[in-house]
């Protein structure tokens, strides 16, 4: 299942497109898929109506190349964070090239290199992060970024999700700094 | 971070204060406050107060045209003609 040293693999996964309205269910085999437009629909028909909050949705899904964001050693869970990638050549060209020349931060560029596995370029989309069961990748990695390169994504995604990292690196400098003026204790 | 315009001391008559004094230039006995002069290292360590605590833009503010385009075609797929099989013989072999 989840192996160790995943972190900074590239995998072929199943992910499903985030839902979104209208909402379609499936109710079962003699049922027509059912549709709801919008969150306070479901939300009412639940409610009121005694519909079952859990539902089985109709969500589309694609198997795709993602880059694993961490580790699983213990396998105690099973869903792993990952990056989703977009591919370039269906781009308009002027973004294709913003991409390649490294002028977006948003979009890691992958050019097609034997180390990540793909022929086709590809750029890792900070904005596009999705959870993958262990279950849903092929355990066989195509490719893998490195230590500095996974450091880099590291510092860009917390600032794409809003992260406030300061007071933690404020803790991390006032224990620095505690350890060091300590007397008799040499820092380690 | 705060506006500043700087003006030459020449042209201006203000007191002189000392690092950690704020003068408070007040009007109506001390009712109100009109400025408040701090040494230049005061200011200073004010704006990296500023620049570490204050409300921070959300990213999405800053996300150019170019991301915002890539986003949407690989949200909904429409980024690949065709699937890359060969890279998906690598993780099948």
């Amino acid at each position: 299942m989840v192996e160790p040293g995943l972190r900074g693999a590239i995998v072929w996964a199943i992910v499903p497109y985030v839902p979104e309205a209208p909402f379609r269910l499936w109710l079962g085999d003699d049922q027509p898929v059912a549709e709801l437009p919008d969150a306070r629909s479901y939300a009412e028909q639940v409610r009121e109506q005694g519909l079952d909050a859990e539902q089985s949705f109709v969500v589309q899904g694609k198997l795709r190349p993602v880059l694993l964001l961490q580790d699983r050693p213990r396998g105690v869970l099973k869903e792993i964070v990952a990056l989703r990638m977009v591919r370039l050549e269906e781009l308009p060209e002027e973004h294709q090239t913003r991409i390649r020349e490294q002028r977006e931060p948003s979009l890691f560029y992958l050019p097609v290199r034997e180390r990540y596995g793909l022929s086709k370029e590809v750029a890792i989309d900070l904005n596009a992060l999705v959870r993958v069961h262990g279950s849903a990748f092929l355990p066989k990695a195509v490719g893998r970024l490195d230590a500095n390169q996974m450091r880099v994504l590291g510092q860009r995604l917390a600032e794409h999700l809003d992260i406030d990292l300061e007071p933690l690196i404020a803790t991390r400098v006032e224990e620095r700094l505690d350890a060091l003026t300590r007397p008799g204790e040499v820092p380690g | 971070m705060t506006t500043t315009k700087h003006v030459p001391a020449n042209e201006t008559r203000f007191p002189q204060p000392r690092p950690g004094e704020a003068i408070v230039v007040t009007k109506y006995g001390r009712e109100k406050r009109k400025a408040v002069i701090m040494h230049p290292d005061d200011f200073d360590l004010l704006e990296r107060y500023r620049r570490i605590f204050a409300g921070r833009e959300p990213y999405e503010m800053k996300l150019s045209d170019t991301a915002i385009v890539a986003h949407e075609f690989g949200e909904h797929g429409a980024d690949e003609a065709e699937i890359d099989l060969e890279s998906l013989d690598r993780a099948l072999a």
